[in-house]
C-alpha cells in the first residue's frame, strides 16, 4: 500500500517537474525582444547570414517543440545557460546564492514558530474572547504589510535610530567570509573557529529574520489554533482531564503533540511564502541570496539567470511538497489508501 | 394529514447569521471596517484630484526633501513634489489596477475551475495538473520572470499578476463545483433535460460563489501587495508615476528622509487590511461555519 502511494506521488511529482520546466520555457520565449541582440554586436545583428548561423548555432531555426527538447535535455544537464550579468554559468551563481537564502528562511521560519505557536495557543485556548481577536489582528496586520516596506522600517528603526542592529548584508564589512564549506555563515564561522564572525553574522541575521518570521507568522498562529480547536473538542482530552491531569499538562502534552502535525505540514505551505517573502526581505536588506540575485537579475533583463530561479524555486517546492506528502503518508496511514 | 405539511420556509437572515449575538456583533466589525476602510479608499481614488493640494508630478526643487509641515502633510520627495498629493494619487492607480486584475482572474480561473469540476475526467485531470504547475512558482518570483520577459511597465505587471493568480482561484472553484454537482437539484435539473450549460450557471455557478467572492476580495489585497513589489523593484510602474510601490523605492536608501517610504507604505497596510477585514466579514457573514473550523 505504502508503496502505491509513494509511486502515486512520485508520477504526480514528475508531472509536475516536467510541468515547471515547460512554464520556464516558455516564459523564455514570451521575450519580446531580439535573443541574438543580448550576444551580438549592433552590426552584428543586422548581418542576415551572420544571424543565420548563430540562429543555426543555438537551434533556434528549429520548429518549438524541438527546441523544447533541447532546453530539456539541457536543464537535464544541469546546464542553464550563462547570466549576462555576471558571465557565469547559471547554475554555479545559484550554487552559490542559495545558502544565504536558506539559512535565513530556516532564521524566519523558527522565528514565527517561536512567535507563531505560543499565539496560537493563546487564541485557541481563549478562543472568542480578546486574547483570540487580539491574534487575528496581529495575523491580519502581518499579512497585510508589504515586506519590503516593513524591512525599511525595521532598518530605520533598529539599525538608524537606536544603533541596536548591524546594517544590511550578511556581515561586518570589516570582517572576513570564513572559507566556505556548508555555505551557512553561523557553521562556517564556527568551523573556523571564528567567534568574531559567528557573533557579526547572527547580528545580521536577526533583524531580517524577525521581518521575514513575522510576515508568515499570521500562517502558524492561524494553523496552530485552528488545530488546536479540533484537537481541544477530542474525547481523549475529557478523559485525561477526567483522570486528574493538570491542565498544563493536558494542553502542553496531550492537545499539543496532536496539534503540532499539521503544523509541521504547514511549513510545506509556509515554504512558498518564505520564498516570495525572502525574495524582497533579501533585496531590502543587501542579504545576497538566490532572491536578490533573482531581483538584480529581472531588473537587468538577465533572462537565463531569472529563468534559472524561477526553474530552482520551482522544483524546490515540488520536491518539498513531495517529501510533505510521503511524512503525509508514514504519520497518518489512513492518507495511503 | 401527513401529506400536507406546510413547505418549510426559511427566513433569509437565518441561513446567513449564526443565532447568538457576540458572533454577529464580531462578524460585523470585521465587515463594516473593511467596508469604512475600502469606502474611505475609494472615495480617495474618485475625488483624489479634488483632495490633493499639490499635482503629483509638479517639480519643486527649492522644496526638495523637506520634511512634513503645513503646507506638505507628508513632506516632499527629493524633486520637491508633494508627497501628500502623490499617496492620494497613488490610490487611483493601485485600487483599479488591484480590484481589474483579480477580476480578470477570477474570470479565468473560476471558468476552468467550472470546467474541470463539471466534466470531470481526462479533462479535469489535465487542467488540474496545469494548475499544480502555476502554484509550484512562489508568486513573486513567477511574476517577476513574466513581467521581466515581457518588459517593464504597469501593464505587463497586471498581465503577470492574473497568470500567476489564477490557478488558485481554479483550484477553489473545482472544489466547490464538485460539492455542488453532488446535490440533489442538480441531479433533479439534468433529469429534467436542462442542458450543460444551464445547469452549471444556474443551479452549479450561484451555489459555489461565496467562497470565490471571499477570495477575491481577500485577494485584492494581495494583489495590491504584489504590484507595489513588482513596482518596488522597478518592474512594475515607472516613476515618476505616484505608485506606492515606486514611491517606497525611492526612499529606501534615505533614512534620514524617512516620510518619503513610509506614508506610501502605510497607505498600501491600510488599503489591504481593509480589504482583508472586508474578506473575514464576508467569510463570517456567508459561511459562519467555517469560523471555527
Amino acid at each position: 500500500m505504502l508503496l502505491h502511494y509513494l509511486r502515486q506521488r512520485l508520477a504526480f511529482a514528475g508531472v509536475a517537474l516536467l510541468g515547471v520546466v515547460v512554464v520556464a520555457f516558455l516564459v523564455a520565449h514570451m521575450v519580446p525582444a531580439d535573443p541574438l541582440a543580448a550576444v551580438l554586436s549592433d552590426i552584428a545583428t543586422k548581418d542576415p547570414s551572420i544571424r543565420a548561423q548563430y540562429m543555426k548555432r543555438w537551434g533556434l531555426d528549429r520548429p518549438l517543440p524541438e527546441q523544447f527538447l533541447y532546453y530539456l535535455a539541457n536543464v537535464a544537464h544541469g546546464n542553464l545557460g550563462e547570466s549576462f550579468t555576471t558571465r557565469r554559468p547559471v547554475l554555479e551563481d545559484l550554487v552559490q546564492y542559495v545558502p544565504a537564502t536558506v539559512e535565513l528562511s530556516i532564521a524566519a521560519f523558527a522565528v514565527s514558530v517561536v512567535f507563531g505557536v505560543p499565539l496560537g495557543v493563546w487564541a485557541a485556548l481563549r478562543h472568542n474572547r480578546s486574547a483570540d481577536h487580539a491574534a487575528r489582528f496581529i495575523s491580519l496586520v502581518g499579512a497585510a504589510s508589504p515586506i519590503f516596506w516593513t524591512g525599511l522600517i525595521a532598518l530605520y528603526v533598529f539599525y538608524y535610530l537606536l544603533r541596536w542592529a548591524p546594517g544590511p548584508g550578511r556581515l561586518d564589512p570589516h570582517q572576513v567570509l570564513p572559507p566556505v564549506v556548508t555555505g551557512f555563515l553561523l557553521i562556517d564561522s564556527l568551523i573556523a573557529g571564528r567567534v568574531d564572525a559567528f557573533l557579526s553574522a547572527l547580528g545580521h541575521i536577526i533583524l531580517p529574520a524577525l521581518v521575514l518570521g513575522w510576515f508568515i507568522m499570521g500562517l502558524t498562529a492561524r494553523t496552530t489554533r485552528s488545530a488546536l480547536l479540533e484537537v481541544l473538542a477530542a474525547d481523549y482530552l475529557r478523559t485525561a482531564r477526567a483522570k486528574g491531569l493538570g491542565e498544563r499538562r493536558v494542553i502542553g502534552i496531550h492537545a499539543l503533540r496532536n496539534a503540532l502535525i499539521p503544523v509541521l505540514t504547514v511549513a510545506g505551505l509556509a515554504f512558498a511564502s518564505l520564498l516570495s517573502g525572502a525574495v524582497l526581505t533579501e533585496t531590502v536588506f543587501a542579504w545576497p541570496g538566490i532572491g536578490r540575485y533573482a531581483v538584480t537579475a529581472a531588473t537587468r533583463l538577465d533572462y537565463p539567470a531569472i529563468l534559472g530561479v524561477t526553474l530552482l524555486t520551482g522544483v524546490i517546492y515540488i520536491s518539498v511538497n513531495f517529501i510533505v506528502d510521503l511524512l503525509y503518508g508514514v504519520l497518518d496511514p489512513r492518507i495511503r489508501v | 394529514m401527513a401529506g400536507e405539511a406546510p413547505p418549510l420556509v426559511i427566513s433569509a437572515t437565518l441561513g446567513l447569521v449564526r443565532p447568538g449575538h457576540r458572533v454577529r456583533a464580531r462578524s460585523n466589525t470585521a465587515l463594516w471596517t473593511g467596508a469604512a476602510v475600502v469606502g474611505a479608499w475609494a472615495l480617495v481614488a474618485v475625488f483624489g484630484p479634488l483632495v490633493a493640494p499639490h499635482s503629483p508630478l509638479d517639480l519643486d526643487v527649492m522644496n526638495r526633501l523637506q520634511p512634513p509641515n503645513a503646507s506638505h502633510l507628508f513632506g516632499t520627495d527629493e524633486a520637491g513634489r508633494d508627497n501628500f498629493s502623490r499617496v492620494i494619487y497613488g490610490a487611483r492607480i493601485t485600487v483599479p489596477v488591484a480590484v481589474g486584475v483579480i477580476a480578470a482572474a477570477t474570470a479565468i480561473g473560476v471558468g476552468i475551475g467550472a470546467v474541470s469540476g463539471y466534466a470531470g475526467g481526462r479533462t479535469d485531470e489535465v487542467l488540474m495538473r496545469i494548475v499544480d504547475v502555476v502554484l509550484a512558482f512562489p508568486s513573486i518570483i513567477l511574476a517577476m520572470a513574466i513581467t521581466a520577459a515581457l518588459g517593464p511597465g504597469l501593464a505587463h505587471a497586471m498581465l503577470a499578476i492574473v497568470l500567476v493568480v489564477w490557478a488558485e482561484f481554479s483550484r477553489l472553484m473545482r472544489g466547490q463545483v464538485l460539492a455542488a454537482k453532488a446535490n440533489d437539484y442538480v441531479l433533479a435539473a439534468r433529469a429534467l433535460g436542462a442542458s450543460t450549460s444551464r445547469v452549471l450557471l444556474r443551479h452549479v455557478l450561484p451555489n459555489a460563489f461565496p467562497p470565490v467572492v471571499v477570495k477575491g476580495t481577500l485577494d485584492i489585497g494581495n494583489a495590491i501587495i504584489l504590484t507595489a513589489a513588482l513596482s518596488f523593484i522597478g518592474l512594475g510602474a515607472i516613476p515618476p508615476a505616484p505608485e506606492w510601490g515606486a514611491m517606497i523605492a525611492a526612499g529606501q536608501t534615505k533614512f534620514e528622509y524617512w516620510w518619503v517610504a513610509t506614508f506610501p507604505g502605510l497607505a498600501i497596510l491600510s488599503v489591504v487590511l481593509g480589504f482583508n477585514f472586508l474578506g473575514d466579514g464576508l467569510q463570517d457573514l456567508l459561511n459562519p461555519r467555517l469560523r471555527d473550523a
